[in-house]
């Protein structure tokens, strides 16, 4: 473990180091209560002692504590080719709150380290920039900037990001290896380098740190969901920079500094007057690439010459080692310019402080005079028949660009996850529902009489009754008509809903068939009322004394209605 | 109504905006064919960066990667362009050539069934089959509604009921492609390495332990992600490989399609 006592929520590394074990595989860690864990990944350490191989992997796990109190990792086995192997049970407390004794120099760090201290001006130098941060800190980094007067700009690069274990703890490290230059002579300073991290101030666990005021550390773990923007920086660095010797300067010299090889190629090496060569100027070795100007090159009388063109430029990621390579067209204007001068490379070599001048050539050439007129050459056309077309070979390639735009990509989200769409697609559904029952009912209508009289009995009786009513207000003389209408309104509603044939429905029906099925007694006895009102009118209309139609129809038509929902 | 004239609106500015292409796609075909490749990308990209968006722009976007030698990205257009326009046997042709030069093509899975059903599935957009469906899904109920209504007498109703039927099993065996298709869409997000070699490892650090290697223009699918912690670094992105072997790449190593 880097440490034994941790913050509840705080991140410590569990370091298992397998060694002689190649095929041990990745170790499962056994369920931890207590904590969270997850596996942060191998490092590979291959050693030779007296000539003998020795291979370690340090497996490493990232354990969180979601409690406080003592915790124990029991101890756990690795099976290597049928042997097992225990680890030793560690016992870890988890404490709310800081650490105490906790300082900045725990949580956050950065080192600036140049590989040599003693340079030459515009020597190139690595230059490591290691920013550490603490495990278990939630953070977002700036890219970090040296402050470099005295020195070429220093660009950094993508860092590489890596853990380490300084001092018992466990640190997230973003390492930046890029090279510096220095432009001045004498005691030159490179740094402080800074990086802004906003860090996000976790919530729930209370800080004691002792010597810190600022509130920012009071609550680096309590307070609350907010992000503090912290400043790390490194102590700057020192080199002693050495001018470049005046004793020995070649006269073609152009400040490169750093230890080269030159190679210079020319091709073609036969041609003829007026036809161009490529001379190929290749420069290789380690030292500001970037910057490298083009070896002197002077061409002689009779050749006519372009701009050197850098062609290829090869190097490692900081542009250290690698080569450059310098194309250059000369174009002989006479059989007498047959001889490319040699090519000649000054720089100034700081390992071993003196300068060193490289040349390549002379490269001979032969050079034919031109002919006064080029003759093209006809491609004859073989006779027909002459020999079978050999099979066709199709090329293969890229099909070229589209002419247009095209339709525009559909901005909408996809049918399937729109609303709208979806609610659509049950209207089908509900129509088939709809129309099953329907059939259904329909042919329920068709093939169950008493089902239809049933279903049709409220319908006629609420016309039988409208027309009673128009009756009604026709005057004394359609009183005959009126009584016909109501009580053949009565007739077939009681009728269809009995399903018994309505000419044989008398007054008899409401104690033989009615009052059996719980119709209200008061219903039956109005409708008793209403037959006899009917009868009277049909068979005695002289005897009739003064009878209020109007409630008669009420009497029909309530009762008509309280029947309706009983179930006869 | 309403609904109608918006919807032909929309198809008329769609053709207006085919047929008037911007200045900038013009002049990337210009410079494409003057062979200034990366200049011809740069257009294209400005217009992807105005919210300018079609298959054929795609299409030229990955053409000009593929002649600037970015193998990767010119898979991962072509990849797109095929997403919008999946029928295209231009877009069909160019990424199977760019895919075949990728050290990660394999022939042998290219030529699989499993290929065969994935190209299947993949011949329709997300809309297209979700229309398949939902069309031969209206045409067998609507024939259905209309087998019930219809009186027995009628000689052509039986017919109609296997009409239906039949457009009900095709709108079944559709749904299979569709949920296949939104399974795809919903499920981990399909990406392509864009470098020429990136080192995928069991931890999303750079020290971590090196499980394979993907090469470029292969196709990765993205089921994890550890945002960056450092300005300009990108973070991690958990991969999976064709094979399930899983790991962790750095996140401008993959591009999403």
């Amino acid at each position: 473990m880097d440490r034994t006592e941790v913050s509840v929520g705080e991140q410590i590394q569990l370091t298992l180091r397998c060694e002689d074990m190649p095929s041990a595989g990745q170790p499962q860690l056994p369920p931890l209560d207590g904590f969270t864990t997850a596996y942060g990944g191998a490092q590979t350490q291959v050693s030779i002692e007296n000539g003998v191989r020795h291979d370690a992997v340090a497996h490493i796990f990232l354990l969180t504590p979601t409690r406080e109190g003592t915790l124990t990792i029991p101890a756990f086995n690795v099976q290597v080719g049928g042997q097992v192997f225990s680890s030793q049970p560690i016992v870890v407390k988890a404490v709310k709150g800081q650490i105490q004794g906790a300082n900045t120099e725990d949580l956050f760090q950065m080192r600036l380290t140049m590989a040599r201290t003693n340079l030459f001006l515009n020597e190139m130098a690595p230059l490591d920039l290691k920013l550490y941060i603490r495990n278990g800190i939630r953070y977002r980094s700036q890219m970090p900037s040296i402050a470099a007067t005295g020195f070429s700009e220093v660009k950094l690069p993508r860092p590489v990001e890596s853990q380490e274990v300084v001092n018992g703890k466990s640190f997230v490290v973003y390492t930046f290896r890029t090279l510096a230059s220095p432009i001045q002579v004498g005691q030159v300073t490179l740094g402080p380098a800074q990086a802004a991290l906003d860090v996000f101030v976790d919530s729930g666990r209370r800080p004691r740190l002792p010597g810190f005021n600022d509130p920012f550390f009071e609550n680096f773990f309590g307070g609350g969901g907010e992000t503090k923007r912290i400043t790390v920086t490194s102590p700057p660095t020192s080199v002693h920079v050495l001018p470049l010797p005046d004793d020995g300067k070649p006269a073609g010299f152009t400040g490169a500094v750093g230890r080269y090889l030159l190679e210079v190629t020319a091709n073609p090496t036969t041609l003829r007057t007026g036809e161009p060569v490529t001379l190929t100027i290749r420069v290789a070795g380690q030292g500001n690439l970037a910057t490298l100007a083009p070896p002197k090159f002077t061409p002689p009388e009779g050749f006519k010459s372009y701009e050197p063109v850098v062609k290829s430029k090869q190097t490692d990621e900081m542009g250290y080692t690698g080569e450059k390579v310098f194309e250059q067209v000369i174009v002989p204007l006479s059989v007498r310019a047959s001889v490319i001068p040699p090519v000649t490379f000054s720089f100034f070599d700081p390992e071993a402080g003196r300068y060193q001048t490289l040349s390549r050539g002379p490269i001979q050439l032969n050079v034919q005079e031109s002919p006064a007129g080029a003759t093209p050459v006809v491609v004859g056309v073989a006779p027909a028949g002459a020999a079978p077309r050999p099979p066709e070979k199709l090329g293969v390639g890229v099909v070229y660009l589209k002419p247009d735009l095209g339709a525009p990509a559909p901005t909408s989200p996809a049918l399937y996850r729109q609303t709208w769409f979806l609610a659509i697609q049950g209207a089908p559904v509900l129509a088939l529902v709809i129309s099953l029952f329907a059939q259904r009912r329909r042919q329920r209508l068709r093939s169950d009489i008493r089902y239809a009289r049933a279903r049709r009995a409220f319908g006629n009786a609420q016309r039988r009754l409208i027309e009673a009513e128009r009756l009604l207000h026709a005057g004394q003389d359609r009183s005959a008509a009126f009584y016909a209408a109501l009580f053949k309104t009565l007739q077939d509603y009681l009728g269809d809903r009995l399903n018994l044939p309505s000419s044989g429905i008398t007054s008899d029906i409401v104690e033989e068939q009615l009052r059996p099925r719980a119709l209200p007694p008061e219903i039956c006895q109005a409708l008793k009322e209403v037959f006899a009102a009917c009868d009277a009118a049909r068979f005695a209309p002289n005897m009739q004394g003064k009878v209020d139609r109007e409630r008669l129809v009420k009497i029909v038509r309530e009762a008509v209605t309280a029947m309706e929902k009983m179930s006869l | 109504m309403r609904t109608i004239a918006s919807i032909l609106a929309l198809a008329l500015t769609a053709l207006a905006w085919a047929a008037d292409a911007p200045p900038a796609f013009r002049e990337a075909a210009v410079l494409y064919d003057q062979g200034q490749f990366d200049q011809a990308i740069a257009r294209y990209e400005s217009l992807l960066a105005a919210g300018v968006r079609s298959a054929n722009l795609c299409f030229n976007l990955g053409n000009a990667h593929f002649k600037a030698g970015h193998l990767g990205r010119a898979i991962l257009n072509f990849e797109r362009a095929r997403r919008l326009e999946p029928r295209d046997r231009d877009i069909e042709g160019n990424l199977g050539f760019a895919a075949k030069q990728s050290k990660a093509y394999d022939a042998a899975a290219a030529g699989s069934w499993s290929a065969w059903l994935a190209d299947l599935r993949d011949s329709l957009t997300v809309d297209e089959w979700t229309w398949a469906v939902v069309a031969c899904y209206w045409l067998a109920l609507l024939g259905l509604i209309t087998f019930i209504w219809l009186p027995p007498a009628i000689e052509w109703r039986r017919w109609l009921r296997s009409a239906a039927i039949a457009f009900g099993a095709v709108a079944l065996l559709s749904s299979v492609g569709l949920g296949a298709k939104i399974a795809v869409e919903e499920g981990p997000q399909p990406g392509i390495a864009v470098a020429k070699e990136t080192v995928v490892r069991f931890a999303p650090v750079d020290d971590g332990m090196r499980h394979f290697t993907a090469y470029e223009g292969q196709k990765l699918w993205i089921v994890g992600e550890r945002p960056s912690r450092m300005q300009n670094v990108p973070g991690w992105l958990e991969v999976e490989r064709a094979d399930g072997k899983r790991g962790w790449v750095p996140a401008d190593a993959v591009e999403r399609i």
